[in-house]
């Protein structure tokens, strides 16, 4: 297409095509990259794999909020607890609500990936609602 | 045949073109001068087509010198189509109230 141009009659005409042509191959292979990346990343039915995820994001939310609840219970019975020193209370809240968490969603994240990638992809996008959480945490506790 | 190409005035107007002369070679110059599309709407529908086998392409041996050019012209299946594409757009438009009877 663009060596039209050498047959296109005037220099701004020229270089309109040119600019017109330039503009259609950069869209043409943007759509076929985002195309490849959709495929390589959900498969060839991106959207049951979309829905896939959305599935695994649901339920990693649900975990999540399983393994939160696990962790501030452990957390509130060892700050209860009369053998506890308090000047662990930092390290322990950050183990409890934030490392723990985190390691299990990455951990699963990254056994599943190999075998069920949306379901990984899922997981990880639950793992941020915890990093949210995480966050808001940090920032109330601060 | 399933195609997937959208009903658009401006492919309507590359296939009416391209019925002119089903089974001549067209250059895309051409093809952009006979419809009055510009170069940046013409490719893409020149790719759609091409990726849905409608639109066959090829390329000319030029004079040392000048590059080489693209030729397109429609498929077997290509024209069968396209003029069922045609007719259906055009029954479409029929339909439509003109635009300047809507303005009116």
């Amino acid at each position: 297409m663009l060596a039209e141009v050498e047959f296109v009659d005037g220099d701004w005409a020229a270089l309109r095509w040119a600019c017109g042509s330039t503009a259609a191959l950069c869209g043409h292979s943007l759509r076929r990259q985002l195309k490849a990346c959709v495929e390589t990343s959900f498969g060839p039915r991106p959207l049951q794999s979309l829905a896939t995820s959305g599935l695994a994001a649901l339920a990693g939310i649900a975990a999540a909020t399983v393994v939160l609840v696990v962790c501030a219970l452990v957390l509130s019975s060892l700050l209860q607890s009369s053998s506890f020193d308090p000047s662990w209370h930092k390290f322990a809240d950050r183990l409890l609500v934030v490392v723990v968490p985190e390691s299990v969603y990455l951990t699963t994240a990254a056994v599943v990936w190999r075998q069920r990638r949306a379901v990984a992809v899922g997981i990880l996008m639950s793992g941020v609602i915890l990093i949210a959480h995480a966050i808001a945490h940090f920032v109330a506790h601060a | 045949m399933a195609v997937s190409l959208r009903l658009s005035p401006q492919t309507s107007r590359v296939l009416d073109a391209f019925l002119e002369a089903p089974r001549k070679w067209t250059y895309g110059y051409d093809l952009s001068r006979e419809t009055g599309l510009k170069s940046g709407t013409l490719y893409p529908i020149l790719m759609r087509l091409s990726e849905e086998k409608l639109v066959e392409t090829r390329w000319e041996v030029s004079e040392a010198g000048k590059p080489p050019r693209h030729m397109y012209r429609l498929t077997g299946d290509g024209v069968r189509w396209a003029r069922g594409y045609v007719r259906a757009c055009t029954s479409r438009w029929l339909r439509q109230p003109a635009l300047d009877t809507v303005k009116s």
